[in-house]
C-alpha cells in the first residue's frame, strides 16, 4: 500500500471507528448559519460569539480521536488505542491520519463561515468607543464610518470595513489550527503523565471553557483579531508552519507514548 | 537457534508496586509457552511490555530480535496480540475491521479468516457494539491469527469463551505452530487449557519468575508424596526444597522435586515407606505459588 493510500485509509479508518466526530461540528455549524443570516453587522467589537464556542469543538473532537481512553473508558479500564496501536500500521502514519482528520474537522464551521464570508464580505461594526474607532479606521484599508440615515433616524457609530467579514472569518481559521495544536500538545503531555481521566479532562477543558467565557467580554481577543485581520495572510502562514513544526514535534511524543489501560 | 522472545533483567513499577521485578525468560521459535501466574503478579505488564505497549524500567527485552519499543509496521506483521480486556472500534463493522487489518498485513489469509468467522459464528456485517463479549474476544482472536504471525501474544484469550470457542481456540493455537517457526506466547486461569496445547510454562510470582521449563519435565519431576510407617514420630520429617510439607504423628504429606530414585532414597533415609501421588498442573500451580509461610504445616 502506497504511503498515500496508507494514510487515507487509516483517515478513513479513524472517522468509520468515531463517527461521533462527524457530528460535533454540526451545532457549530448550525451558529455559522444563524449568525450569517443575522446579518453583516457585529456589536461593539470585532468578535463573534460563534467562533469563540467553536473552541470548545476542539477538544472534543482531539479526546474522542486521540485519547478515547480518557473520552470513556469502560469500568474494566480497556484502552481502546490499544487494538490499534499493535497492529501493523506505522504509528508516525497513523499520527498524521489522525491529526488530518482533526484539524479539517476543527476547521469545518469556520471554512463554512468563510465560504458564507465570500458571499457577502462588508462587515460593519458598531463601535462606541472613539479611541477604538480610530484604531479600526487606521487598521483596517479602505475602512470608512458609516453615514446617518438621510431620515435623520439615530444610528450608533459604525464603521464600515470592506472584506472585513471575510478576513475575520479567516482570523477564526486560523486561531482553529493554533488552538488545535496547543490542545494536542496539552492533551500528549497529559497522556504522558498517566492523569486519571477525569483530571485528564478538566484540565484539557478549563482553559478552553476560560477562552469561551471571557472571550465576548475579553479585550485582547478583540486586539487580537485587529492586529491579525488586516495581514491575515502573513499570520495564516506563520501559523500553518508552526503547526507543522507542532506536528513534527507531537510525532516523536507519540511514538514514544505507552498504551497505560486500568 | 535465536530466541523468538527473550527479556533480561525486566523491572516494571507502578508508583510503589513491582509489576515486573528481573524478569529473564526466552520463548524458542515453534513452542506454546504458557505464563502463569496468580492475580496481580505481572502477567499482563510482562506481555503489554512485549507487544510495545509499555515500556520497561529497567532490563533488556527483545522480541523477533526487536525491542518492542522500536517496532515498525514490518516488525508488527510478525507478531498478533489479543490483550484481556481489548476494546474493538465499536462503531466498526465486522467485515470493515477485518477488511481494514486485511491491508495492513500482506500475509493476511482471507481463507482462514473466512474458516473462524464461519467457525466463531460471526455476522461480518453486525457493528462490533452489537457483539457479545464473547463475540468480541473470538473477533480479535481471528485478527490476531489471520495473518499467521510468527509470535502470537494472548493474555487470557478464553476468557469469556464457551467450551465449544475454547477448544476451536486451542486447536487453532495448535495449528498456528504446526510449521514450526512459529510460537504462542499466552497467559491463562484456565490451567487444563495450558496443559492440553502449551509444551513450556513459566509461573510468575509477584513478579519474579519462579519457574520456566517444559511442561512435561515439570510434570514429570513434581511430585506429591505420602510418606507413612515411620518408625519413629514422622513430624522429625525435613525436606529443605519441598514445596509444600504437611505433617502429622503418622504420616508426611510433600510436594517437591524429585528425579530418578530421589523419593525412594529419601523414604529409605527415614525407614519409612511411600506412596506417590499423580499432580496435574493445577495442582502444581497451586502448590508452586504458595505463600511461603503456608509451606510447612504440622
Amino acid at each position: 500500500m502506497s504511503r498515500g493510500s496508507h494514510l487515507a485509509a487509516l483517515a478513513r479508518f479513524a472517522i468509520a471507528s468515531n463517527p461521533l466526530v462527524l457530528v460535533m461540528p454540526l451545532p457549530w455549524l448550525g451558529m455559522v448559519g444563524l449568525d450569517y443570516w443575522e446579518g453583516n453587522t457585529f456589536r461593539f467589537d470585532l468578535t463573534n460569539l460563534w467562533s469563540a464556542f467553536s473552541f470548545l469543538m476542539v477538544p472534543q473532537v482531539a479526546l474522542v480521536l486521540f485519547a478515547p481512553g480518557l473520552w470513556s473508558r469502560d469500568a474494566a479500564g480497556a484502552n481502546p488505542m490499544e487494538f490499534l496501536l499493535t497492529r501493523a500500521l506505522d504509528r508516525r502514519q497513523y499520527f498524521r491520519a489522525m491529526t488530518l482528520v482533526y484539524v479539517a474537522i476543527g476547521l469545518l464551521p469556520s471554512i463554512c463561515g468563510l465560504l458564507l464570508a465570500l458571499s457577502r464580505p462588508t462587515l460593519e461594526v458598531i463601535v462606541l468607543d472613539d479611541a477604538r474607532m480610530g484604531r479600526y479606521l487606521s487598521a483596517f484599508d479602505g475602512s470608512y464610518r458609516a453615514a446617518a440615515p438621510p431620515s435623520g433616524d439615530y444610528q450608533p457609530p459604525t464603521i464600515v470595513i470592506p472584506h472585513g467579514r471575510v478576513m475575520v472569518a479567516a482570523v477564526d481559521a486560523v486561531n482553529i489550527v493554533a488552538l488545535s495544536m496547543l490542545v494536542l500538545a496539552l492533551l500528549l503531555l497529559l497522556m504522558k503523565t498517566r492523569r486519571r481521566p477525569l483530571v485528564a479532562q478538566i484540565v484539557l477543558m478549563a482553559p478552553v471553557a476560560l477562552v469561551v467565557i471571557g472571550a465576548p467580554f475579553w479585550t485582547l481577543a478583540n486586539r487580537w483579531v485587529e492586529l491579525a485581520a488586516p495581514r491575515v495572510a502573513m499570520v495564516a502562514a506563520v501559523v500553518i508552519a508552526g503547526a507543522f513544526a507542532a506536528q513534527r514535534l507531537y510525532e516523536r511524543w507519540y511514538l514514544r507514548l505507552e498504551v497505560v489501560s486500568g | 537457534m535465536s530466541a523468538l522472545v527473550e527479556t533480561q533483567g525486566l523491572r516494571r513499577a507502578f508508583g510503589p508496586v513491582k509489576a515486573v521485578d528481573g524478569l529473564s525468560l526466552r520463548v524458542e521459535p515453534g513452542s506454546i509457552y504458557g505464563f502463569l501466574g496468580p492475580n496481580g503478579a505481572g502477567k499482563t505488564t510482562t506481555i503489554r511490555i512485549l507487544a510495545g505497549l509499555l515500556w520497561p524500567d529497567f532490563g533488556t527485552v527483545r522480541v523477533n530480535g526487536v525491542d518492542p519499543r522500536d517496532f515498525t509496521a514490518t516488525d508488527r506483521r510478525d507478531v498478533g496480540y489479543v490483550s484481556e480486556r481489548q476494546t474493538l472500534p465499536p462503531e466498526a463493522r465486522v467485515d470493515r475491521l477485518i477488511a481494514f487489518c486485511a491491508d495492513l498485513y500482506p500475509g493476511w489469509d482471507p481463507a482462514l479468516a473466512a474458516r473462524l468467522l464461519d467457525r466463531f459464528a460471526i455476522e461480518p456485517r453486525t457493528r462490533v457494539k452489537r457483539l457479545s463479549h464473547g463475540a468480541q474476544r473470538k473477533l480479535g482472536v481471528l485478527l490476531a491469527l489471520a495473518h499467521r504471525p510468527k509470535l502470537l501474544l494472548l493474555d487470557e484469550p478464553a476468557a469469556g469463551l464457551d467450551v465449544a470457542a475454547r477448544r476451536d481456540l486451542l486447536e487453532e493455537l495448535l495449528e498456528v505452530v504446526r510449521d514450526g517457526d512459529r510460537s504462542v506466547f499466552f497467559s491463562s486461569h484456565l490451567l487444563s487449557d495450558v496443559e492440553r496445547v502449551a509444551d513450556r510454562v513459566g509461573i510468575i510470582v509477584k513478579g519474579r519468575l519462579t519457574l520456566s521449563e517444559p511442561l512435561d519435565d515439570l510434570k514429570e519431576t513434581v511430585k506429591q508424596v505420602r510418606f507413612f510407617d515411620f518408625p519413629g514420630d514422622a513430624a522429625r520429617l525435613e525436606v529443605p526444597d519441598a514445596f509444600r510439607l504437611v505433617r502429622s504423628r503418622d504420616e508426611a504429606l510433600v510436594t517437591l522435586r524429585a528425579r530418578g530414585d530421589e523419593v525412594e532414597r529419601l523414604a529409605a533415609s527415614h525407614g519409612c515407606r511411600y506412596e506417590v501421588h499423580a499432580m496435574n498442573l493445577e495442582d502444581i500451580f497451586v502448590e508452586m505459588t504458595r505463600e511461603p509461610d503456608a509451606r510447612r504445616v504440622s
